[in-house]
Order: C-alpha cells, then sequence, then structure tokens
C-alpha cells in the first residue's frame, strides 16, 4: 500500500527519458530534474539512473584500440617517455579527422582517498591533453574526465594491481 | 517518549528489508570501558529479537563500555524487569546493571520498559534511571537502541546516536546497475535501496534534517552533485561544471553545501549558498584544494590542499577569510572530520600506509587503527565513533573504530564492495 503511494508521488516528477545527456560546458543546474539520466524506479523503490546500453569499451578507431592507455608513476601526473608514441598516435589521428572527440579518462590507484584521487585523476588527464594541445590538437576536440580510483582496470591491493590502475585512457 | 520516536521510525521503516547486511567481526580491544551488566530482558514470546543484545553490541561499540557476558552475569531478573540480588551483581564488578521486559500490552502493541540499577560504593541498589514506552514488532529495533540511548546518557552526559543512520555505496559486480547508494541503521540493519546506477556514484553525505543526501553522480558519463530526497526519490542536480563536480559536505547549519569544482583552472573550493542560490568561491590557489568539511558551528572549512607541498589539512575562517595550514605531521594527511563536541579532527594520515587517526587541537596525531588503505571516515553526530572505509580480507569493506581507539570492528558485507559511509544526523 506504502509502496504505491511511493509510486505515484514519483510518477509524477521523475520520468525523463535516459539519453547520453549532454550538459553544456559550463551549466549549473540548479532547478530542474530535466537532464539528468533516471529512468524509473526499481521494485524496491531505489531510482535507476544511467543508460544500460551505453558500451564501456573502446569505441575508437581499430588501428589504435590496443594503443589506447598511458600509464603513471605513483602518485605522478607526469608523462613517461615511453608513452609518448600513444598520444602522438591519437594525436595525429584527431588531426586528420577533424571531426573526431576524445575523452581522457584520467584513473589512480586505491591509495589515498577517492576525492583527493578525483583530483589527481584529472591532472593526469589534463597532462595527456595538454601534450596533445601542444601537439597541434584542436582543443575542441578534447574533452576529460576523472574517475579516481572508482574503475580500476585490476583488483588486486598489491603494487602490480595498482601499476595496472594509475592511467589514462584515450577513447572516443 | 516512544511514542514520538514510534511515529518516526514507521515513515523511515517502511520500505526496509529486516536483514542485515553488515556482520560485526570485532577486532580490537573491548576490556576498557565502564564494565556492565546487560541481562537479557524478560520478552513476550513473540518478540524476535534479543534487545538484550542490541543494547550490549550498541554500547560496546562506543567504545565507552564493556558488556560483561551474559553467560557470566546470575540471573535475577524480577517479572516487573528489576533486579532481584544485587549483592550477586555486584560481585561481578560491574558498575551497573540494565534490566526490563517486554510485555504484550495490545494486538501487536508492547511495552518496553527497563531500569538501571547502581551496583558500586553510593549507588548500590540505587535504581538511577527507570524509562518505558510503546512499541510494535517492527520498530523493536529501534525500541532497543533507545534503551542504548538513554544509558548512554545517564553515563556520558551526552546525546547517544544508536537510533541514526548511515548512507554507502555498495558495487554489486555483474547487475546491471551495479553502483548502488544505501542508506541503513548505523548497524547495519534495515538497509534501503536510494539509487542505483550504471557509472560510479561517490561521496554521499546528509543533510543535516536526514531527509536528503548530496552525492556524486558519473551517470551522464561526467561527475555532477544531486541533492535527493531519501524518501521521495525526487532529487536535483545541484553542480555539473566543466571539470570536477565533487566531494560535497552539507554545513551543520543547512545552508550551505560546499564542494569542489575545478572549472576555473584547478581543484578549489566552492560552496553553494542554499540561501541565495548561488555559488561562492572560497579558495583560488594553483594547486589541489578538496575535500572540504565544516566545523560544528559552520564558521570554519577545513579542507585538503597540497600548496605546501603534499597533502595537508588547512582551514578557512568565515569571518577573517584567513586560510591557515592545521596538519604539520605525517607525510600526507587528508579527509578531514571534525569531531563534534570536541576541537579534535580525525583525518587519513600516511604513515605505513593509509590510516584513520585523531588530531587534537595541539596538533598530535594519534592512530587509531592499524590497517593500511583506510579512506572515507565520517564521524557520528555526539563524536563517539568513526565509520570508515577499508580493505579487509582482500575485499572492500567498511569498519567502525571509536574516536577513543579502545574499539573496533569491521563490516563485512555479503552483498558486494562497500564503500564511502556517511553517518546521519542525530534527528530523534
Amino acid at each position: 500500500m506504502l509502496k504505491k503511494y511511493l509510486s505515484l508521488l514519483i510518477c509524477g516528477s521523475c520520468f525523463c527519458l535516459l539519453t547520453a545527456c549532454s550538459s553544456s560546458s559550463n551549466t549549473s543546474s540548479t532547478a530542474s530534474a530535466d537532464g539528468d539520466a533516471a529512468i524509473g524506479l526499481d521494485d524496491d523503490g531505489a531510482l535507476l539512473v544511467g543508460d544500460p546500453n551505453v558500451q564501456n569499451g573502446y569505441n575508437g578507431p581499430d588501428e589504435l584500440k590496443d594503443k589506447n592507455t598511458v600509464y603513471f608513476a605513483y602518485n605522478s601526473e607526469n608523462i613517461q617517455d615511453s608513452y609518448l608514441g600513444i598520444i602522438q598516435s591519437h594525436a595525429q589521428y584527431l588531426k586528420n579527422n577533424p571531426n573526431a572527440r576524445i575523452i581522457i579518462e584520467g584513473h589512480t590507484d586505491e591509495r589515498g582517498t577517492p576525492e583527493y584521487n578525483i583530483a589527481l585523476g584529472e591532472r593526469r588527464a589534463r597532462s595527456v591533453a595538454r601534450y596533445m594541445s601542444n601537439l597541434g590538437v584542436d582543443v575542441n576536440q578534447l574533452s576529460i574526465v576523472s574517475y579516481g580510483e572508482e574503475k580500476p582496470a585490476v583488483d588486486g591491493h598489491n603494487e602490480d594491481a595498482w601499476s595496472k590502475n594509475r592511467r589514462a585512457v584515450l577513447n572516443y | 517518549m516512544f511514542k514520538k520516536f514510534f511515529t518516526v521510525v514507521m515513515l523511515t521503516l517502511f520500505v526496509g528489508t529486516v536483514h542485515a547486511e553488515l556482520q560485526i567481526e570485532i577486532t580490537g580491544g573491548i576490556n576498557e570501558g565502564h564494565k556492565i551488566a546487560v541481562l537479557p530482558f524478560k520478552q513476550d514470546p513473540a518478540v524476535n529479537l534479543d534487545v538484550s543484545s542490541i543494547v550490549s553490541a550498541d554500547l560496546m561499540r562506543s567504545g565507552k563500555f564493556s558488556p560483561l557476558p551474559q553467560s557470566s552475569l546470575p540471573q535475577v531478573v524480577s517479572a516487573d524487569g528489576g533486579i532481584e540480588n544485587v549483592d550477586a551483581l555486584s560481585a561481578t564488578g560491574a558498575e551497573v546493571a540494565v534490566s526490563g521486559i517486554v510485555n504484550k500490552t495490545a494486538d501487536n502493541k508492547f511495552n518496553v520498559e527497563f531500569k538501571v540499577t547502581g551496583l558500586a560504593g553510593s549507588n548500590k541498589g540505587r535504581v538511577l534511571s527507570h524509562f518505558r514506552g510503546a512499541s510494535s514488532l517492527s520498530t523493536m529495533r529501534q525500541a532497543a537502541h533507545r534503551v542504548s540511548d538513554r544509558v548512554y546518557e545517564l553515563f556520558t552526559k551526552q546525546k547517544g546516536c544508536f537510533r541514526t543512520k548511515i548512507a554507502y555505496v555498495v558495487y554489486k559486480r555483474g547487475a546491471t546497475f551495479p553502483y548502488q547508494l544505501m542508506t541503513s541503521d548505523y548497524d547495519g540493519y534495515n538497509e534501503v535501496p536510494i539509487v542505483k546506477s550504471t557509472q560510479p556514484i561517490m561521496t554521499p553525505v546528509w543533510a543535516p534534517d536526514g531527509k536528503r543526501v548530496a552525492y556524486v553522480s558519473f551517470e551522464n558519463r561526467k561527475p555532477a552533485i544531486f541533492v535527493q530526497d531519501i524518501f521521495t526519490k525526487k532529487r536535483t542536480r545541484l553542480s555539473s561544471f566543466t571539470g570536477l563536480n565533487s566531494s560535497p559536505a552539507w554545513s551543520p547549519d543547512g545552508t550551505k553545501i560546499a564542494m569542489t569544482l575545478s572549472k576555473d583552472g584547478q581543484p578549489d573550493i566552492y560552496y553553494y549558498d542554499l540561501t541565495t542560490s548561488s555559488f561562492v568561491r572560497v579558495t583560488a590557489d594553483r594547486s589541489i584544494d578538496t575535500e572540504p568539511t565544516w566545523s560544528e558551528d559552520s564558521r570554519t572549512l577545513f579542507f585538503t590542499s597540497e600548496r605546501g607541498g603534499k597533502a595537508q589539512i588547512y582551514k578557512f575562517d568565515f569571518a577573517t577569510k584567513k586560510v591557515d595550514r592545521v596538519t604539520y605531521q605525517g607525510a600526507r594527511n587528508l579527509s578531514a572530520k571534525t569531531i563534534p563536541g570536541t576541537n579534535s579532527l580525525i583525518v587519513i594520515t600516511q604513515v605505513n600506509g593509509f590510516r584513520v587517526a585523531r588530531v587534537d587541537a595541539d596538533g598530535s596525531i594519534y592512530m587509531l587503527t592499524t590497517s593500511s588503505l583506510d579512506e572515507s571516515p565520517s564521524v557520528a553526530p555526539n563524536g563517539s565513533m568513526v565509520i570508515y572505509s577499508t580493505v579487509y580480507q582482500g575485499r572492500k569493506g567498511l569498519a567502525l573504530v571509536s574516536s577513543d581507539g579502545r574499539f573496533k570492528a569491521n563490516l563485512p558485507s555479503s552483498s558486494g564492495e562497500i564503500s564511502a559511509p556517511s553517518w546521519g544526523p542525530n534527528v530523534q
């Protein structure tokens, strides 16, 4: 009985269909629920959000598929020489394809705290973006996002896992 | 007393499932608090939980009490819930005895009544506290927690926090919506799912009225801060600037939500003023500033900054507009949280890994844990306990430590990897 009452309350407000809603760069929406990715209520009353059909994998050109990750030393955002080639390949692709847009994801290992790691992840992504822009890539083709420690590539609580999680991922 | 919270609790429990996802495993010393004897309550057979064991567990976790094992206690409770043999109980060394009854007064209506009897010194044999109130079967856990609150308050003169809630994020590998924001009783019972997402959810924090949470969601493939009513599930997107929208923190006076934004070049501290509906910038330093947290009087913002090199805790004073450094010991200090009622902070300090520690007003640091992957501490509203995220037996989960370090327990869960705990306010 109470569950029905709850769904009636929700139906009136939260029926925004999922889309890959792109908020414009400087949006600071304080008013509406539109533009979020809510898709309705689960049976247990929880709000479901996000697009389950979005592929989490690689969306870019095939030839760069296995060369899209740059690894970092602990607590550092410096790009090591061995990874410059990878970044240059993507930069070249972007220059040849002015309609292509790259998303540079910054990630960290789990040590430290989640919020601090979000900031460190952003540093790593910005580091790669800056290098690309210095190579002549149009900034409008570059965007960054930081996931901090939230999306590890490898589970595990040792240096072997951590070294594989400190990375920037180049996706499209 | 009981009637008032009974009504409030009905609203919060109606969609909850009654099972404990979080089991307590005790890992630290429990023999240093007030020795007390919590005797099994005389309970109507329809009552399907053990009130006295909930009371013992609550008091033990605060770090301030050492309930004696029930098997070692003489069974001397009389029909009205009082004590029949004070000398026998006094011989156990306990300072007080807690005893009571739960008897049926009407259909699904029960009387929960308890007494605290002194066992030592001039209080020996004296009834120090006697309360009764009504409860239904479905609110019996809250009634038991209410007993704990009363006993806690009697000894410490502080409000208990055993009827508070926590929020946290569960990652259920393989689910379509694997990132799930939950609330539950502080001890893990009555878990209620609030949001389920395909993308990460971070840093839930409570509004001081206990009805809303703010959190970071990556549901649009980039981070935004939402504010959501935990009962109606209605929500508002508060902040989705370019760059970071991170680390929300609600001021205790309810008027401001602090956060980290990097839209102006690098991560800095801002707050959203709910009374004027505007964003205000607090720091403009070229290094990382993040993890804002409010003082009890809402007039100081503590935060993590790398402006001096490696991450340390700083504070911004709203009156003077000055920023001062707070921590000087340890390679790094992160995630400061104030301990209400004190001038101390809980931090995550880097000393042989990352551990929960307490920083006192004179700057001295006291390690509270021996683990090395601690993060996301959150302090109970009465300052007695800290809940945090750690890695235990190879899995990410929550743990509790009392802020004096005396009591430690892990709360492993069978339902997934748990992180980002946030302790809710006292709204009783």
